[in-house]
C-alpha cells in the first residue's frame, strides 16, 4: 500500500533531533551498536552532521511546498525576519507568489505628504527653495522636507501673525505610518527661520504602512474577476484597490535584495548575478503624481470596495473607502465654467467638489476651453493650487480658450477610482459610478477592569483601546461583516477588541453599543470610531 | 505513464539501492552497509519529500489536503458532493471559468458544479418590455456536462428568445420601473422527482417549530444550502445584474420556456407576496400571488442594493 505524503507533512520541518533519532533507530534495527558510540566517536559525529544537513534540507522542502500556493504563502509566519507585513506574516514568499502567479504587486508604504501650516510674526516675507526646510513630528521623531519652493507671507500691519502653508513630504527614512501627522498636532521646525513657527495641523498628513498579506492575497483573487470583459463585481474591487499611492514606491519585479534577504530562499551570489543579467534588477518607481503609465493614483490605499447594483436604475454603484473611511473627492462632477488669468485656470463645478489643495483632478469633455482637458498622451492630470466650495484652481501657462459648455471632473481619490474603473472595468452598454462609502460613527462606552500588577496607566490603557477599535473599524467591510443589506458590526467583536487591547484585561462591561443589539449598516456604510468613553478600573 | 510523470518522474531509485551498487566491495559488508543504509534512508526521505513538494502545487498530483489551498488561489471551490476527480478537472479550467465571469453561462456552470454529480436542468431568464418585448432563456437541460475535463471552452447553454416575452415577474407599472428592469436575471434549478431537493411538505400547525433543525417551511434544503446558492449567483453574476430570486422548481409542468405569461409562469403579480382578486362572496379578497411551495421554492437572490423593491 502506497502512503501519500500529505501537504501537512511536507510543510513540517524535521528537526535535527528528529532526523538523528530516525538515523539511530534504523541503525539500531540493523544491529549497529549505537549505544556504545561515545561522544566524538566518528560514527556519532557523521550521523550528527548528516542530521544537521537533512534538517536544513527539510526546511527548504517545506518552503518549496508552501511556496506553491499564494494563499499559503500569505500566512507563512515572519518570525524574526524583518520582512514582516505588519500582521506577523512573511512578505518575501508572498511577493514572489503574487508577482509570479498573478502579476500583482504589493502596495508599498507611503510617505506622509501635504501642507504644514506656519505663521510669520515678522513684517518680512520669507522665500525658500525646494528641500530647504526641515520639520519633525512632535512625538514619533519622523522628519519632513519641503517639496517645492514658495514664500511665507509677512505679518499684517499692525503686526498680526499671518498663516501660510508649506508643502512637505516625510523623509525616506520615515516612510509609512510613522510619518502620520494628525489634525491638531504641531510639527517642530528644524530649519531656523526668524519669526516663523508651525501651528496646529488643520489637515492631517497620512503615511500608510505596507500592504498586509491578507489584503494582497484578496487583490490577487479579485484579479480573476478582471479576466472577464463582463464586469464581474470582483473586477471593480481589483481595479479600485490596486491603484498606486502617491508618495510610495511602485514595485517592479521583486528586486534582488528581496530574494537575497529571504530567509527561506537563500540565493547564491552567482544566482543573484544571473538574475541581474536577466533584467531582474530593482526597477521600482517612486510615485508622486499621475503619469501616462500610471494615470490614476490615490493619497491612501483604497482598502474597501463594494460593487452593488442599483436595482432601480441599473447603474452599478461602487462604494469605496480607505482605512479612514469614505473616499474624498468627486466623480463625474459637471463643470459649469472655466476662466483663465495670469497663468491660473479657475474651474467652477455644478456642486461642492470636496477637493483640497494638492489633489489631482482629471478634466474631460470641456468644449471651448479645451486646453483644460487632460489626456493620457499629454497632461495626465492637474494638481490643484486652491480648492473650496464649487471651484478650484491650478497652474496653466497658456490660455485654454473660452469656455463654451460641458465638461466633467474626476477629482481626489474618489475621482481617481472612478476614472480607473470607467477605463478598465465598465462594459459597453453598462453604467457605473463610484461613490464614497458613508461613515457611520459608532460611540463606544465601556468599563474595563485591568489588574494593577499589569503596570498600565489609565491613559495608556485608553489609548490602546482607542487604537485597537480604530484598527478594527478600519477593517470592517463596507456594509458590515455580511456585506449584504442589513450587514452588521457585531457588538461582541467590539467587546473582544476592547478586551484584547491591553494585556491582562480581566473583564469588560460594554454599555455602548448594546451587547444584545448589533449595529446595523446599510450597504454603503463603513463604521468609524465615534465618541469613546472608557472607565478603567484597576483590580 | 502520464505526461506529468514524464516531467516529474516518481522517485524509483534510491541512495540505498544505488549505494549498494556503487560502493567498493569492502563497504558492502554487513556493518558498512548497515551504517550507510541508516544515513541514506534519511537522505532518500528528504529527496522524496522534495519531489512531492514540487508535485503538490499541481492539482492532478497534489495530496488531498492541498486542494483547499488551490481552491483559495484559483477561487474555484469544490461542490459539497463533488468527487476529487471532477474537482481537479475544474481546478485546471480555472482561467477558462473566470474569463466568463459575469455572464449567464458562468452562473449556470457554477450551479452545475455545485450540484455535481447531479445534473439537473438549470436556466437563467432575462426579460424586458417596451416596443419589442422579449424573454431570453438560457438552458442546460438535465444530464448536461457542458464543460468536461480537457475542454477549454464550455458548450454554451441553449439560447431561446421568446419574441413576445413570456416572463413577467411584476408588471411594468409603478413602483416597478419601465421596462421591467431588464438588468434582472432569475436562475431556475429544476428539482424533479425529489432531486436535488424534495418539494416541501411542512405546513403551519403540523408540529414543527422555529429552529427545531428539522426543516424549513417552504424548503427541504438547509439554510446553509440556500446561502450557498445565493453566494454562487453573487460570485459569478455581472456587477450590472441583479438576481432577485433563485427558483427551485419541483413541477416539470411549470416554468417551461415555451409557455405563456401567467400560465405556470410569472404573471406580473409575483413582485408582492399577495394580490387582490375578485371573490363571489366578498367582492374581493387577498390571496397569495406566488405559486404554492409544493410547486417551487424562491431562494433569496443576490440582494443588491439601492432599489425600491424590497421583495423583488
Amino acid at each position: 500500500m502506497t502512503t501519500i505524503i500529505t501537504l501537512a507533512e511536507l510543510v513540517t520541518t524535521s528537526t535535527v533531533d528528529d532526523v538523528l533519532a530516525l538515523e539511530l533507530s534504523v541503525a539500531t534495527t540493523l544491529n549497529l551498536p549505537t549505544t556504545s558510540w561515545q561522544p566524538l566517536d566518528p560514527s556519532r559525529t557523521i550521523f550528527q552532521t548528516e542530521a544537521n544537513l537533512i534538517s536544513q534540507e527539510s526546511a527548504t522542502v517545506a518552503g518549496i511546498a508552501q511556496g506553491g500556493y499564494v494563499s499559503y504563502a500569505a500566512i507563512m509566519p515572519a518570525g524574526t525576519s524583518p520582512y514582516n507585513d505588519g500582521a506577523g506574516y512573511l512578505t518575501v514568499w508572498m511577493d514572489l507568489c503574487g508577482e509570479n502567479f498573478f502579476n500583482v504587486y504589493r502596495i508599498e508604504p507611503s510617505a506622509a505628504a501635504g501642507p504644514i501650516p506656519v505663521q510669520n510674526i515678522t513684517g518680512t516675507g520669507q522665500t525658500y527653495t525646494a528641500g530647504q526646510l526641515h520639520f519633525q513630528h512632535p512625538t514619533s521623531g519622523a522628519t519632513y522636507t519641503n517639496t517645492a519652493a514658495g514664500t511665507i507671507a509677512p505679518a499684517g500691519s499692525p503686526p498680526t501673525p499671518v498663516q501660510s502653508t508649506i508643502e512637505v513630504a516625510a523623509d525616506p527614512a520615515f516612510v509609512g505610518q510613522i510619518g502620520t501627522l494628525s489634525v491638531g498636532q504641531t510639527a517642530i521646525m528644524l530649519t531656523p527661520f526668524p519669526g516663523v513657527t508651525p501651528v496646529a495641523q488643520t489637515v492631517g498628513l497620512v503615511g500608510t504602512g505596507i500592504e498586509t498579506n491578507a489584503h494582497y492575497l484578496a487583490r490577487c483573487q479579485y484579479k480573476l474577476g478582471a479576466l472577464s470583459p463582463n464586469g464581474a463585481a470582483q473586477a471593480y474591487q481589483y481595479v479600485a484597490e490596486s491603484l498606486p499611492v502617491f508618495g510610495s514606491t511602485i514595485e517592479q519585479p521583486s528586486d534582488i535584495a528581496d530574494y537575497a534577504a529571504s530567509t527561506s530562499v537563500p540565493i547564491a551570489t552567482a544566482a543573484q548575478a544571473l538574475l541581474v543579467a536577466l533584467g531582474f534588477t530593482s526597477g521600482s518607481i517612486f510615485y508622486t503624481a499621475p503619469t501616462s503609465a500610471y494615470p490614476w493614483g490615490v493619497t491612501a490605499p483604497v482598502t474597501r470596495v463594494s460593487a452593488v447594483l442599483n436595482t432601480g436604475s441599473g447603474v452599478v454603484q461602487v462604494y469605496a473607502a480607505n482605512a479612514a473611511g469614505g473616499l474624498l473627492g468627486c466623480a463625474q462632477l459637471a463643470i459649469t465654467n472655466v476662466t483663465w488669468t495670469l497663468g491660473v485656470a479657475t474651474v467652477t463645478t455644478s456642486g461642492a467638489h470636496g477637493l483640497s489643495p494638492g489633489n489631482f483632478v482629471i478634466i474631460s469633455a470641456v468644449l471651448g476651453a479645451t486646453g483644460v482637458n487632460n489626456q493620457i498622451a499629454g497632461t495626465v492630470a492637474w494638481q490643484l493650487v486652491t480648492a473650496s466650495g464649487s471651484s478650484f484652481t491650478f497652474a496653466l501657462a497658456t490660455t485654454p480658450g473660452a469656455y463654451v459648455s460641458g465638461g466633467s471632473v474626476e477629482g481626489g481619490d474618489l475621482g481617481m477610482v472612478d476614472a480607473a474603473i470607467q477605463a478598465q472595468v465598465v462594459p459597453t452598454g453598462m453604467a457605473a459610478i463610484v461613490e464614497a462609502a458613508s461613515n457611520l460613527a459608532i460611540n463606544v462606552a465601556a468599563t474595563v477592569y485591568i489588574p494593577t500588577r499589569a503596570g498600565i496607566t489609565s491613559t495608556n490603557a485608553i489609548a490602546a483601546i482607542s487604537a485597537a477599535l480604530t484598527a478594527y473599524f478600519d477593517g470592517v467591510p463596507i456594509g458590515g461583516v455580511t456585506a449584504e443589506a442589513g450587514g452588521i458590526v457585531p457588538s461582541s467583536e467590539v467587546l473582544v477588541t476592547i478586551a484584547n487591547a491591553n494585556p491582562g484585561t480581566v473583564s469588560v462591561v460594554l454599555s455602548s453599543p448594546s451587547l444584545s443589539v448589533d449595529t446595523t449598516l446599510t450597504q454603503s456604510q463603513v463604521p468609524t470610531l465615534g465618541t469613546l468613553t472608557i472607565s478603567v478600573v484597576f483590580v | 505513464m502520464s505526461q506529468s510523470n514524464v516531467l516529474i518522474p516518481p522517485v524509483t531509485g534510491s541512495l540505498r539501492v544505488l549505494g549498494a551498487e556503487l560502493y567498493p566491495t569492502y563497504m558492502n559488508g554487513p556493518v558498512w552497509s548497515s551504517y550507510l543504509y541508516s544515513i541514506n534512508v534519511c537522505l532518500d526521505a528528504v529527496v522524496d519529500s522534495a519531489s512531492y513538494a514540487v508535485r503538490a502545487r499541481f492539482p492532478q498530483l497534489a495530496p488531498f489536503d492541498a486542494l483547499p489551498w488551490l481552491a483559495q488561489d484559483r477561487q474555484i471551490f469544490q461542490g459539497p458532493s463533488e468527487t476529487s476527480a471532477s474537482y481537479v478537472a475544474r481546478l485546471l479550467q480555472w482561467l477558462d471559468l473566470w474569463r466568463l465571469a459575469g455572464n449567464p453561462t458562468s452562473v449556470l456552470l457554477a450551479f452545475l458544479a455545485w450540484l455535481t454529480p447531479l445534473t439537473p436542468q438549470v436556466q437563467t431568464v432575462t426579460s424586458w418590455a417596451g416596443a419589442s418585448p422579449g424573454t431570453v432563456w438560457q438552458t442546460y437541460v438535465a444530464g448536461s456536462t457542458p464543460f468536461p475535463p480537457g475542454q477549454t471552452i464550455p458548450t454554451p447553454p441553449n439560447l431561446l428568445t421568446v419574441a413576445t416575452a413570456n416572463w413577467d415577474w411584476d408588471g411594468a407599472s409603478q413602483p416597478y420601473y419601465f421596462p421591467w428592469m431588464r438588468w434582472r436575471t432569475w436562475v431556475i434549478v429544476s428539482s424533479f422527482a425529489g432531486s436535488p431537493w424534495a418539494a416541501p411538505t411542512q405546513t403551519w400547525g403540523n408540529g414543527q417549530s422555529w429552529g427545531d433543525g428539522v426543516s424549513c417551511y417552504g424548503w427541504t434544503g438547509t439554510a446553509q444550502q440556500s446561502a450557498q446558492l445565493t453566494a454562487l449567483a453573487k460570485t459569478w453574476k455581472s456587477g450590472g445584474t441583479w438576481v432577485p430570486w433563485i427558483v427551485v422548481n419541483y413541477d416539470n409542468t411549470w416554468f417551461l420556456e415555451t409557455g405563456v405569461t401567467g400560465t405556470r409562469l410569472p404573471d406580473g403579480t409575483w413582485g408582492y407576496y399577495g394580490k387582490i382578486v375578485a371573490d363571489a362572496t366578498y367582492g374581493t379578497k387577498y390571496v397569495s400571488a406566488r405559486p404554492p411551495a409544493s410547486t417551487c421554492t424562491l431562494v433569496t437572490g443576490t440582494n443588491d442594493g439601492g432599489g425600491v423593491l424590497g421583495a423583488g
